[in-house]
């Protein structure tokens, strides 16, 4: 339901990700990793690529990885928003798109994660990835 | 201020006489290109836009180093195109890379934070199983982070005592062993005022129990390096002459063209080591202006 949705929601498709396994782990987190795990006690089975409680919320790590398999749903910054969405701040956007997670990116690089809503992009950049950036 | 009884243990071990004047100067910047998510030429050009100097060093296209202390500073910091790290701390994934882009299983036995870790994800081409382990709880946070944020899919993370990890045979185990740190004195001279012999004993006896551990994780032809950012025989030679002493392992040759290497010692302080700990590798700061690190590759 996870690869399902990336494809349906950002056209990311599915078989992309034939190589590996998708595995759940606790409060709704979902990893890709390797085909086999044949352990206990494993802390983290690969990429963490989503969080899925009410609705499925990618991560941006995942997304600055696979976004450029991407065909819809990406919200494309000017510099100096780019660079305040890497510093973390939520931005004003005049933009036509679906409500619901869009991949922001910027010159060809994709950035990450954010929530689009009656014009109003909300950033979800988790708070260790914020940052300054003085070169882009 | 390095501590006279450093010197004094130092002094003919080092043979030469930049040693002490070159651990008391700044480490210059390096990082490396992380092949998951970017290349060297994409940085090359990148950063030459930016108009910062980066240096690309001849011994492995991937690592750079940059007088700008900056380089955290850029876009490509922030997607985890580059992984700020030591030069040196980059040489044991290295001396295995043909056995890295081939293996199916590998363990990087002590890897938090995680420098090697996402290297050998990057060498492995994200494929195959990558088990990165560590003792330390909170030092799995960083682990997390980084692999995380280096893209890295075929990595799985554990939170065990290596002396008790389950029996597995491993194409490649990296262990990277906790030590006294001098060799990173460079970056951090607080380590000069806590630095006393009797550390060195304590690692000593924990990195022989590792070792021998760590080979035994191994297959019958697979290949381990043992690796530690720290001067004292104690915690190198020795080590690799305990291995030695227990199992049959063989030292093999490094080689790393462009990059000055010094060979392991077979004696310190009336102590005899086996004459194969020769081919082990020492560097010391002051040849490639990097810390200091040693490194043993091992084939069982
Ligand atoms: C030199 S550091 C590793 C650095 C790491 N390889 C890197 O390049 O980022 C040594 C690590 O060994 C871990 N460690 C210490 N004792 C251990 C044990 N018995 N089993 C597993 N890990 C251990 C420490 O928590 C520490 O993170």
């Amino acid at each position: 339901m996870i690869l399902e949705y990336f494809e349906d929601r950002f056209g990311i498709p599915k078989a992309h990700f034939s190589e590996y396994q998708l595995y759940q782990g606790h409060k709704g987190k979902y990893y890709l990793g390797p085909k086999t795990i044949d352990r206990p006690q494993v802390i983290s089975p690969g990429l963490l690529i989503a969080r899925a409680e009410k609705q499925v919320k990618p991560t941006s790590n995942f997304l600055q990885l696979f976004g450029h398999l991407a065909t819809k749903n990406i919200l494309e910054l000017s510099k100096p928003d780019a660079k305040r969405y890497i510093e973390g701040y939520d931005l004003r956007i005049e933009a036509n798109a679906d409500p619901g997670y869009v991949i922001v990116s910027y010159s060809g690089n994709f950035l990450g994660c954010a929530f689009l809503k009656d014009g109003l992009m909300t950033n979800n950049l988790p708070k260790a990835k914020r940052q300054q950036v003085k070169y882009l | 201020m390095i501590p006279d009884a450093f010197k004094k243990r130092y002094s003919e071990l080092a043979d030469d006489s930049g040693f002490f004047a070159c651990l008391e100067t700044i480490l210059p910047k390096s990082f490396r290109t992380n092949t998951i998510k970017s290349s060297s030429l994409e940085i090359r050009e990148r950063f030459a836009g930016y108009g910062i100097a980066i240096k690309q060093m001849p011994w492995y296209g991937d690592a750079f180093v940059s007088q700008t202390p900056e380089i955290g500073a850029t876009l490509e910091h922030f997607l985890g195109k580059i992984y700020i790290q030591e030069l040196v701390s980059m040489i044991p994934a290295l001396v295995v890379k043909k056995e890295l882009e081939n293996a199916s299983l590998v363990l990087d036995a002590c890897a938090a934070p995680g420098s090697k870790t996402t290297q050998i994800a990057a060498m492995m081409k994200n494929r195959g199983r990558l088990i990165a382990n560590d003792l330390s709880y909170s030092r799995i946070k960083a682990l997390q982070f980084n692999l995380q944020k280096a893209g890295a899919l075929n990595t799985i993370i554990t939170n065990q005592d290596l002396r008790f990890f389950p029996n597995q045979q491993y194409d490649v185990v990296i262990l990277d062993a906790p030590c006294s740190s001098e060799g990173i004195m460079r970056k951090n001279d607080k380590l000069f005022r806590t630095w006393n012999e009797k550390k060195i004993y304590g690692h000593s006896r924990l990195q022989k129990q590792l070792i021998v551990k760590a080979f035994d994780l191994l297959r019958e032809g697979g290949v381990m390096t043992y690796s530690t950012c720290t001067f004292a025989p104690e915690e190198n030679e020795e080590v690799v002459g305990h291995l030695l002493s227990e199992r049959n392992a063989k030292i093999e040759k490094i080689q790393l063209p462009g990059f000055k290497l010094s060979k392991g010692t077979t004696e310190w302080r009336k102590n005899q080591y086996p004459p194969e700990v020769e081919n082990c590798v020492r560097i010391w700061p002051q040849h490639n202006d990097t810390g200091g690190f040693f490194v043993a590759m091992v084939v069982k």
